[in-house]
């Protein structure tokens, strides 16, 4: 192994056996494929076979850190979970940030890896080289606040950090996240339902050592740099610290790109009650930073006096009445809008139960919109949901998030994701996703490539593995027309390549709103004491990418999945800036393929294969 | 008199100042050996960082058995002599504000230097939360106390009913 | 008259949410946002205040009717009565997203 970067140890453990073992981490392996999601991607290639059953003990939970997790890089809080999603049935990667991705470094390792299925509940403490399963029974069906707290208390550490499972991850909901430091998800496509099935609610980790680096000086150069510019881009520097990411609440509305009572409008009449600029003013209370960061873009805010009293919930956080974390603009986008719901107090309380339940918001919240068409279309009814749930109606997003973490009732459907529930109604038309995950916030009728970059996520409808976003409404690197299709297949392309490569190096890719790659390639080289250039990290985007698009192939995930909703394709949107617009993804996805230079019908080659060294 | 002011106001939890000391004591990124710590209240939303403030009474100077705890004429921070110290721990359970750290790999006691006068956390702070200030601790210290204490009795206040 | 909905932080550099002004271009409708919020905005709103022509900031963004200037005429971009206007401050400096 190198000098720095990366610790060179990977934890293995076998919940089934109870069996721990380190082994070294592969060095060329790091080399080529960074970290994170990276080197977790490539375990999944070596070690798992792609029709694994998501549920079955032989499919791995990976947590994975890169080579700058845990150093001073701004940003350098990331950890992933890779495994094989129950939501899509595709290799999934899910990130997180907080202080768990760091401090499982300082405790000496850079991956983890969970076999088997423990027999009866479980949690693994990991303090230093002290690695021990212990009785999660009494923790069995709480939730995340609660499961944190008695940990801290058990531990007698209080500086540990912890990334659990609610009951949305015990009863396998398939959108399941897995949360730490309370309020930090790694929330897509399942991965806490996954932990659930292995009978695993928690992993406590404390690290007392160090990440190293391999040249000191060249670090502290490179980091002073990367935090400069940083300090200096707009939105880096004012625009996420003062709206976190809600800010692009009423950006995408004006652009009426904006989705509404799932898809069915482009634009929300009320967008500006549940926007950044209505937060800043009324309900935040503080940023907060995950590890590291400089930006600080977290929202630590309250709901309102008079909030905390309305909607119901049985099993209610006792800390309504205190700070909480979020909402993200898609969490208030999937609660709020998509559910047409312009209640923060409302979108703000569904947020902390899915916190503390464990569940994906963004999936949950377009679930629930799915369900609430079905509702005003009277294929449901109030019999079959326990509740009358039109549009609009805060009072059923509060209580179905709540049954949906527990699988009571209607929530027990909810629990399938909005693909399996049309098909269950015989209304799969209303799913409005990609490979059996709801899309997040973007209409990608109004936003060509966002449609593009949707269909060809590898892990299933999602704005963060291309975001597009960037060139068509933010205006960089360079505005692009969000209504043509020009340009967009090698921008999907590049894009994916880019923040694939971001994701290894352990840095948030949110960090992207400031840096250029030529920003961070020197962080990574000082760190781990390689030359790598931006040519490199491309590259090695560009290999994570392949490999885990020949995974999906080979786990049956037919490259046909690389398709749109019909809605997004055939029903033209109906008022607003945006009217008349549908994607065009025929146009674009040829095009994608021969930039990715693959077969015509979405394969990688033999020839790009060889050439990325996958093999 | 130099000392270290801290405005929790400011702080956003992120723990630089901690990657900072420990960068600067071992050359590596390790923050369980920062002299500096940030303690996160989550659902009050407040975060802060604390060091030692240098205070005049300086409990651990007075309770070290063998004098390894000495003041630094530039800067007036109180600082250990690592070679004379035992690594007793007196100091530390001395100390009434938790600032003073038993150091396990060295086997001595550590703590805010000042890092002789030009401290690498207020350098890495990207708020400035944490800034070098002239003269005695109590000064910025009592409205310190204050804003806690009240933050603290509105919290419990709100949580009481 | 049209109207001009503006975000973020221009907001309390102007003083208002959202306004209706008089203006038949874009460039007349920043000249009038200047006239109430003061002539500091200018350094936001042009790359160069002192410029001829003039060329919008990089990190200025106008819709028009939900629609940016940059794929309309500009700064020359013409308003009539009915349309919405939307003036916000992005800037984004790196690759946002990857």
């Amino acid at each position: 192994m190198t000098a720095g970067g990366w610790i060179g140890s990977v934890l293995r453990v076998d919940l089934s056996s109870g069996e721990i073992g380190r082994e070294p981490l592969h060095g060329d392996h790091a080399r080529d494929y960074v970290g994170g999601r990276g080197i977790a991607a490539r375990f999944m290639w070596d070690e798992v076979e792609p029709t694994v059953d998501p549920f079955a003990p032989e499919n791995p939970l990976i947590f994975a850190t890169g080579p700058l997790t845990g150093t001073n890089a701004s940003c350098g809080a990331r950890y992933m979970v890779v495994t094989k999603g129950p939501l899509t049935g595709c290799l999934t990667t899910s990130n997180s940030g907080g202080r768990w991705g760091p401090e499982l470094k300082f405790a000496g390792y850079d991956v983890l890896i969970l076999e088997g299925r423990a027999e009866k509940p479980v949690w693994l403490w990991i303090l230093d080289d002290r690695v021990e399963l212990r009785s999660a029974e009494h923790l069995w069906g709480k939730g995340v606040f609660e499961t944190e707290d008695i940990l801290r208390r058990e531990t007698g550490i209080p500086d540990c950090s912890i990334a659990s499972i609610g009951p949305g991850g015990e009863n396998r909901v398939l959108y399941a996240a897995i949360l730490n430091d309370k309020f930090r998800a790694a929330g897509r496509s399942g991965v806490g339902a996954v932990m659930g099935s292995k009978n695993l609610k928690a992993i406590c980790v404390r690290g007392t050592g160090a990440v190293p680096v391999a040249d000191p000086r060249a670090m502290m150069a490179a980091q002073w740099e990367q935090k400069e510019v940083l300090s200096k881009a707009p939105l880096t520097s004012e625009g996420l610290p003062a709206y976190g990411t809600l800010a692009l609440m009423n950006v995408i509305n004006e652009h009426g790109a904006l989705p509404t009572r799932n898809y069915q409008q482009a634009q929300f009449e009320h967008a500006e009650n549940i926007s950044g600029e209505e937060l800043a003013e009324t309900r935040l209370a503080a940023n907060k930073a995950c590890f590291a960061c400089t930006i600080a873009c977290g929202r630590v805010s309250r709901i309102s006096d008079e909030g905390v009293e309305r909607y119901t919930v049985r099993t209610s956080p006792r800390n309504w009445k205190h700070a909480t974390e979020g909402p993200e603009y898609e969490n208030a986008w999937s609660l709020g809008a998509d559910c047409g719901i312009d209640d923060l107090d409302a979108i703000l309380k569904a947020n902390l139960l899915c916190n503390d339940l464990g569940l994906d918001p963004i999936s949950l919240g377009a679930t629930i919109a799915a369900a609430m068409e079905l509702f005003e279309k009277g294929v449901l009814s109030e019999e079959q949901t326990g509740m009358p749930m039109p549009f609009g109606d805060g009072e059923a997003l509060v209580a179905l998030t709540e049954a949906t973490g527990f699988r009571r009732g209607f929530g027990d459907d909810l629990a399938e994701g909005s693909k399996r529930l049309g098909e269950k109604y015989g209304h799969p038309e209303v799913f409005m996703g990609v490979k059996g995950q709801e899309f997040p916030a973007y209409d990608p009728r109004a936003l060509q490539g966002m449609g593009l970059g949707y269909a060809t996520s590898n892990r299933g409808a999602c704005h963060l593995r291309a975001y597009t976003v960037s060139a068509e409404v933010v205006g960089e690197p360079e505005p692009m027309d969000p209504r043509a299709t020009d340009g967009k297949a090698q921008l999907t392309v590049d894009m994916q390549n880019i923040s694939t490569a971001v994701d290894a190096t352990g840095l948030c890719v949110f960090l992207t709103f400031g840096n250029t790659l030529s920003d961070l390639t020197p962080l990574l080289a000082a760190a781990t004491g390689i030359a790598y250039t931006d040519d490199d990290l491309v590259l090695a985007g560009e290999r994570i990418w392949n490999l885990e698009r020949e995974w999906n192939l080979r786990a049956g995930v037919d490259p046909g999945e690389d398709k749109l909703p019909r809605r997004m394709l055939e029903e033209p949107i109906p008022s607003g800036p945006a009217a008349g617009e549908v994607n065009k993804l025929a146009v674009m996805l040829p095009e994608y393929y021969r930039a990715r230079g693959w077969t015509d019908d979405g394969r990688p080659t033999r020839d790009k294969l060889a050439e990325l060294g996958i093999g | 008199m130099q000392t270290l002011e801290i405005h929790p106001e400011k702080c956003t939890g992120c723990r630089q100042c901690e990657l900072a000391c420990s960068w600067v004591q071992t050359g590596s990124f390790q923050p369980s050996r920062s002299v500096i710590r940030v303690h996160v209240f989550d659902e009050q939303a407040s975060f802060a960082p604390y060091a030692c403030f240098q205070c005049d009474e300086a409990w651990c100077m007075q309770a070290c058995p063998v004098n390894a705890i000495d003041v630094d004429e530039e800067t007036g921070a109180k600082i250990v002599l690592d070679p004379v110290c035992v690594g007793c721990k007196l100091c530390v359970i001395a100390c009434p504000f938790g600032t003073i750290f038993f150091d396990k790999a060295e086997e001595v006691a550590t703590k805010c230097d000042l890092c002789a006068g030009d401290p690498a956390c207020v350098h890495a702070c990207p708020t400035a939360a944490i800034t070098v200030g002239e003269g005695r601790a109590g000064g910025w210290l009592a409205p310190f106390g204050e804003k806690v204490d009240g933050e603290y009795r509105r919290a419990t206040d709100g949580g009481a009913s | 008259m049209p109207e001009v909905k503006l975000l973020g932080g221009l907001r309390s550099k102007v003083g208002a949410e959202s306004l209706k002004v008089d203006a038949d271009s874009v460039h007349e409708l920043l000249d009038e946002l200047v006239e109430r919020g003061g002539q500091a905005l200018t350094v936001l709103f042009y790359e160069d205040p002192l410029g001829d022509p003039l060329v919008p900031h990089r990190d200025l963004r106008i819709l028009v009717n939900g629609r940016s200037i940059a794929f309309l005429s500009g700064l020359d971009t013409p308003l009539e009565k009915k349309d919405k206007v939307t003036v916000h401050l992005t800037g984004a400096r790196g690759f946002p997203g990857g």
